[in-house]
């Protein structure tokens, strides 16, 4: 597969996405029943103009941006692996682990030790699948999905075992210190340290693609391994850079996640999706690691407004998944059928106007046929008349 | 001694008691139709991991139906559950057909169209699941009785016995379907033919991406109906308890770590169930479960390591004989060479001595 093909352009993009607020609009409308007015506003506007609301946003794009950083770089090197998750999730739970355990009172050295056990976590996740292609060709996506579900039974072995906060109805860990949680940059709105770490990362990928020498041997692997291996790369060793930068942001995501906002581990038995979701965001972004952080922002918004929605209206929070995927599979349908959508669309517009015409025309032609049969009528009658008058002066004639 | 004896034999006849020969039935029956699935789709050259998302999509909207008729009715009802199980593969070939239009007709990626149409399908069920888990929860509540639980007592294909489905028997059936399907038929030979040499059919004229519709259609197909023996042999469930363990991802693991071979797989799918029913036999409680279940993955990517290193191997061989054979071609024409050479000299120093002797 080249590249290229993970590469949306504009025009599909706006597409899409117009398409998917409409069918949105459509939805929250049919919910919203008599209070539809209301429930277009939760959902669309009130994100947006409360406090509340931004942090929100800015919150699950900090989530889902790091993750997404990662796939993108890995993407970008033709290497497609799954393991975004498990890195994601082991990168939460060793650190939730490792803080909770900890007896330390330096919060802020904990704190930076909690990261980095994060990012080693996500590191260690990455491995056996990224070995396992690199040393002996086994297949990577499925290597990475079976890592994957590996991964879940282990965390969920540590959460029940280990951290599982009875007291609460679900399988959760206990919360994590405030003390202990990532420092807030803007006071009472609850966005975190992680905002900026992962507004740095961003900046840092893009970097890291687009200026120094790793990135372009990453593009170069990316785009033709026999290329590379004329040039004289290791295509091999590349795939493995990409696949461990990959695992540490997925690691430093979980961690981030799990030092703010709930500052719980929540998944026991069952996938948190974020990892997968931020596939999605990567590949929405077109891979590209300047707009990952944009694209984070769209579906944090959308993540947002769902929630909003569950509280005015019967519509449950788990629209906003539904959503993002409609959102991605009308990308990919308007990338790929773009002209046979403009070809549509024109087929529309040219049978429309025909229409019009035709029954404009009808219209007119109508009204002049009315017309003419009152003139042919009025002719006739005059005539008659005039016959009439003819006869009867002849007659007297 | 004695006691260890006990001990083991308590065991054993734990494993092999009929509750727990029913679960191996159960998971026999999901895996192997799986793999069923996976074959025919690894048959059209597509690596179709959407197989996954078709199980979970068609499992909650077969059991979401089975509870909304069971409570219509009140009693369990044989059109009902019939029903919803035709509401669930007609769901899944829906699903089927959209994401092979994506993979043939618009041709993206497969892997991605797999992943993105397996989060389609979570997401949908989740959603559903909302839903509907609110409303028959509603209305379990007015009617003071248990909401979304014990559908065997639903089961409409209980007629062997009260362990045993009529699902086991078609999927015992569904390899054999398999194989008369892809060895016996004009669209299964057209299928192997689409996998191994795609341009040759291409260049003889015939239309490939109709054939990969067909093929992928007949695996969505089994895989629909990998989702309702799910959705029958589920007993209980809550909205955040329904993962389906990855049963299509386990499924084309095995097709694949066989080299695609159909015996070989449903040698594996039946090894699988066996892994898959032990955590449910052994453990106690959640966190022996999970820990064990992590083994059935594990074991699952050793299969895939054996199979790597195999295939490596195989290579390997090949590229040797491959080699081997062109330094004997090579030195078989060199012998061959020198013969003709000396045969040449010999003939030009007779023409010497004959043309001496006439002088």
């Amino acid at each position: 597969m080249n590249n290229k093909s993970l590469r949306f352009d504009k025009k599909s993009r706006i597409m899409a996405l117009c398409a998917t607020l409409l069918l949105t609009m459509i939805v929250v409308l049919i919910v919203g029943g008599s209070n539809a007015g209301s429930a277009v506003w939760s959902f669309f506007v009130e994100p947006l103009i409360t406090t509340g609301g931004i942090a929100d946003i800015i919150n699950r794009a900090t989530v889902l941006a790091l993750p997404a950083l990662g796939i993108a770089i890995m993407f970008e090197c033709r290497v497609f692996s799954f393991i975004s998750e498990g890195a994601f999730m082991l990168g939460g739970c060793l650190t939730a682990m490792f803080i909770l355990g900890s007896n330390t009172q330096a919060s802020g050295f904990l704190i930076a030790v909690g990261l980095i056990v994060g990012m080693l976590a996500g590191l260690a996740a990455v491995l056996p699948s990224a070995l396992l292609n690199g040393r002996k060709d086994v297949n990577i996506t499925f290597t990475s999905v079976i890592t994957n579900f590996i991964i879940l039974g282990f965390t969920t072995f540590i959460l029940l075992y280990f951290m599982n906060d009875t007291f609460q109805s679900e399988y959760v860990s206990f919360a994590i210190p405030e003390s202990e949680r990532l420092p807030m940059i803007i006071p009472q709105s609850d966005i975190r340290l992680g905002t900026l770490i992962a507004a740095a990362c961003c900046i840092g990928g893009y970097v890291l693609l687009n200026k120094t020498r790793k990135g372009y041997e990453i593009y170069t692997v990316g785009a033709s391994e026999v290329l590379a291996g004329y040039v004289g790369l290791s295509s091999k060793k590349v795939a493995l850079f990409s696949q461990l930068v990959c695992g540490v942001l997925c690691g430093l995501g979980g961690a981030i996640f799990v030092m703010s906002g709930e500052a719980r581990y929540l998944w026991a038995g069952e996938f948190s999706y974020i990892g997968y979701t931020a596939i999605i965001v990567a590949l929405f972004a077109g891979c590209n690691p300047a707009l990952v952080p944009f694209a984070a922002l769209l579906f944090g918004y959308i993540f947002s407004g769902s929630n909003l929605l569950s509280e005015t209206t019967t519509m449950p929070a788990e629209f906003s998944g539904l959503v993002q995927i409609t959102l991605m599979i009308l990308m990919v349908f308007c990338h790929r059928a773009y002209a046979d959508i403009i070809r549509f669309a024109r087929w529309v517009y040219l049978k429309t106007c025909q229409m019009l015409k035709w029954c404009l025309a009808k219209i007119i032609l109508g009204y002049k046929s009315i017309q003419e049969k009152i003139n042919i009528g009025d002719k006739n009658d005059n005539e008659t008349k005039k016959y009439n008058a003819n006869k009867k002066s002849g007659g007297e004639k | 001694m004695a006691e260890t004896i006990g001990f083991m034999q308590s065991i054993v006849g734990g494993i092999f008691s009929l509750g727990n020969l029913s679960l191996f039935a159960t998971f026999l029956t999901i895996i192997l139709l799986s793999v069923s699935a996976a074959f025919i789709s690894k048959r059209t050259g597509v690596f179709n991991i959407a197989i996954d998302g078709i199980i979970v999509l068609v499992y909650t909207v077969t059991y979401v139906f089975m509870a909304y008729f069971k409570q219509l009715n009140g009693l369990h009802s044989l059109a009902g559950n019939f029903g919803a199980s035709i509401i669930g593969i007609v769901t899944g070939l829906l699903i089927t057909v959209l994401s092979s239009y994506f993979i043939v007709k618009l041709k993206y990626n497969d892997v991605f169209t797999g992943l993105i149409f397996n989060i389609f399908a979570r997401n949908l069920s989740v959603f559903i699941f909302a839903i509907w888990g609110g409303v028959l929860s509603r209305q379990a509540a007015a009617a003071s009785t248990q909401m979304l639980a014990d559908t065997t007592a639903a089961s409409f294909l209980q007629t062997i016995s009260e362990t045993f489905n009529v699902m086991i028997l078609i999927a015992l059936v569904m390899p054999f379907i398999c194989y008369v399907i892809m060895n016996k038929t004009h669209l299964g030979l057209s299928l192997r033919a689409t996998e191994e040499n795609p341009v040759a059919l291409i260049g003889a004229g015939i239309e490939i991406n109709q054939i990969k519709i067909k093929g992928l259609a007949i695996a969505g197909g089994i895989a629909s109906l990998a989702g309702v023996a799910l959705a029958v042999s589920t007993t209980n469930i809550t909205i955040k308890a329904f993962e389906p363990k990855g049963f299509g991802y386990v499924a084309l693991v095995l097709v694949f770590a066989a080299g695609g071979r159909l015996w070989k797989s449903c040698g594996y799918a039946i090894l699988f169930s066996l892994l898959f029913t032990i955590p449910q036999a052994v453990g106690k409680n959640m966190t022996q479960i999970f820990l064990l279940q992590t083994l059935i993955y594990i074991a699952a990517m050793i299969l895939m390591l054996i199979h790597g290193i195999k295939s490596k191997r195989r290579f390997k061989k090949k590229v040797n004989n491959q080699i081997k054979e062109n330094e004997l071609n090579v030195i078989h024409e060199s012998a061959e060479r020198k013969k003709k050479m000396q045969q040449e000299q010999k003939k030009i120093k007779k023409e010497e001595t004959r043309k001496k002797s006439t002088e």
